[in-house]
């Protein structure tokens, strides 16, 4: 459940919604895609508009025709399918021509060349790493013009996730496509966003530019994992009241 | 004499696997895109069956009225789908499973009805020539049924693997939510499988029924195809060809071989033991998705 959650993602922007586990993270994102209502959730209060038009509570696939395409978290392949097979259903909101096709999926093989090689292969059987490149890939497919990134760095290892972020920040300069990151990893996400929220127990409870958060005291020791000192310090070192405090200022 | 017995076992079966397999694939079909298992599959065959003689009826052309038949079963499919199913989107699959039972009994009921139970002669639009090979007969309409529904079920597993639409509903095979969430509409793929199954089934009862008597009951055929589509795997379209040649012959051989000992019992029993031998050793069938799990 959230509440008094409001943000804006401006044109070319990449924007980072950052929180930890429960936060309301991914329901944040599932509300602007519509597909929330796959688990018989809705908006009862509060409105959301892409390009003016407003956009809660309509069906996710018409979302996905105007230009707005969520990459659902825990890379979700369709598993029995190969990579280009992925790619081309993915194109199903553009009525593409063949050629269109082919530009659209060279574009895509330009961005990750990994998924190019393995084109035939069985999607079920990539890397997680692979996956990630995959589900992000698809969703370029559509040709958004608001890309929602659920959690991309999940369970993939430090250099995968930093290749994959670099990739999200090309998509970001080379194609114009205005990117919401949900993350955990808060460091990581900072990296590549303009512009960031902290969100907790379904609020907003802190925003500002990349630079702003960065230098936050307390982001820093409770998302980054850097003391006031500048050094990184273990958990069991942070007293107990300081480690549970909320933010709710 | 052993050789000639076989090639006629071997005929007889083959002739029987390819209606199975065009029952299986109706089946096949909607469950891939709805993970609806309609049980009501037999009773579409019956329906096409009877509409088409209806049509022949009429004095028609044959063809002009096969061509019909299939087109309102597509909408029967369809209208299926609309007022039965889309209500029920959402449920669990059981819900939808005993939707598909109700709908059986209600095209069963009101099959002996509209039709009755008196067995009638459906026209030979096959052709009625009798061809010899190795010194026995074979008949034409037989041959030109199964060679009709193995380019029926070629042709549509091409469809689900090479065209855009295909691909859209094998997504929509995988996972609604995936395939919701990349813009592709759900329900117009469940709509569109429950058409095509109408036309299958149009397209099984012109292989098979042509030249045969027939009645409402024709209907049971489709409990065969179950284990036919169990052995082939669920989300299989190219399969159910191998599954209902395996089922087939496998029962004509027991027909043949065993029945004598048995009072006509083996044949009737062969394909659903076999379908519990695969259900244990092979739980997804000899094609169909298995799951993949990642550590």
């Amino acid at each position: 459940m959230l509440k008094n959650v409001s943000l804006t993602v401006g044109e070319g922007e990449i924007v980072a919604l950052l929180g930890s586990n429960g936060a309301g993270k991914t329901t944040t994102l599932k509300s602007i895609s519509s597909l929330i209502q796959s688990e018989e959730g809705e908006v009862t209060e509060g409105q959301i508009f892409f390009s003016d038009a407003p956009i809660h509570n309509q069906d996710p696939v018409v979302t996905v025709r105007r230009g707005l395409v969520q990459v659902m978290e825990g890379r979700r392949v369709l598993e029995h399918m190969s990579v280009e097979q992925n790619l081309i259903v993915a194109s199903a909101p553009i009525k593409a021509s063949r050629q269109q096709l082919n530009a659209a999926l060279e574009e895509v093989y330009g961005i990750f060349p990994i998924l190019s090689s393995f084109r035939h292969r069985q999607s079920g059987y990539l890397s997680g790493g692979q996956q990630q490149m995959l589900v992000i890939g698809r969703a370029l497919m559509a040709k958004p013009r608001l890309l929602l990134l659920d959690e991309p760095s999940l369970g993939l290892s430090p250099i995968i996730v930093t290749a994959i972020f670099e990739s999200i920040a090309r998509i970001n300069r080379e194609l114009g496509t205005s990117i919401l990151l949900v993350e955990q990893n808060a460091k990581v996400a900072l990296n590549i966003a303009h512009r960031g929220y902290v969100l907790e127990n379904g609020r907003i409870v802190m925003e500002g530019t990349r630079e702003e958060l960065l230098g936050n005291e307390d982001l820093k020791e409770f998302y980054l994992g850097i003391s006031a000192s500048g050094g990184r310090r273990s958990f069991k070192d942070i007293k107990q009241y300081r480690r549970r405090r909320r933010w709710l200022g | 004499m052993l050789m000639e017995t076989l090639l006629r076992v071997l005929i007889g079966g083959i002739a029987n696997g390819a209606i199975y397999a065009a029952v299986a694939v109706g089946f096949s079909v909607i469950y891939r895109s709805g993970r609806v298992f309609n049980i009501a599959q037999g009773e579409l065959l019956m329906i096409a069956t009877f509409m088409c003689m209806a049509l022949f009826g009429t004095g028609m052309n044959h063809w002009l009225a096969i061509l019909l038949t299939a087109i309102a079963m597509g909408l029967l499919g369809l209208l299926i789908e609309r007022l039965m199913l889309r209500p029920l989107v959402g449920q669990s699959e059981m819900a939808l499973f005993m939707a598909t039972l109700g709908l059986l009994l209600i095209l069963n009921g009101l099959g002996t009805i509209v039709f009755g139970t008196e067995p009638r002669l459906f026209p030979d639009v096959l052709g009625t020539e009798r061809w010899r090979l190795g010194g026995i007969a074979i008949k034409e309409s037989n041959v030109l049924g199964t060679a009709l529904v193995v380019v029926t079920v070629v042709a549509l597993a091409w469809f689900f693997r090479s065209t855009r639409t295909g691909l859209f509903m094998t997504a929509v095979a995988e996972s609604h939510q995936i395939a919701r969430s990349l813009g592709v509409s759900v329900t117009r793929s469940i709509g569109l499988s429950w058409a095509i199954s109408g036309v299958v089934a149009t397209i099984a009862a012109v292989a098979f029924m042509s030249g045969r008597s027939v009645s409402p009951d024709i209907a049971t055929i489709a409990f065969v195809a179950l284990p036919v589509v169990l052995l082939s795997g669920l989300e299989t379209v190219g399969g159910v060809l191998l599954g209902g040649l395996i089922v087939g012959v496998g029962q004509s051989m027991a027909a043949r071989w065993l029945d004598p000992y048995t009072e006509g019992g083996a044949s009737l029993i062969f394909p659903f033991a076999l379908m519990m031998v695969i259900l244990i050793i092979k739980p997804q069938g000899l094609f169909g998705w298995k799951r993949v799990e990642r550590i």
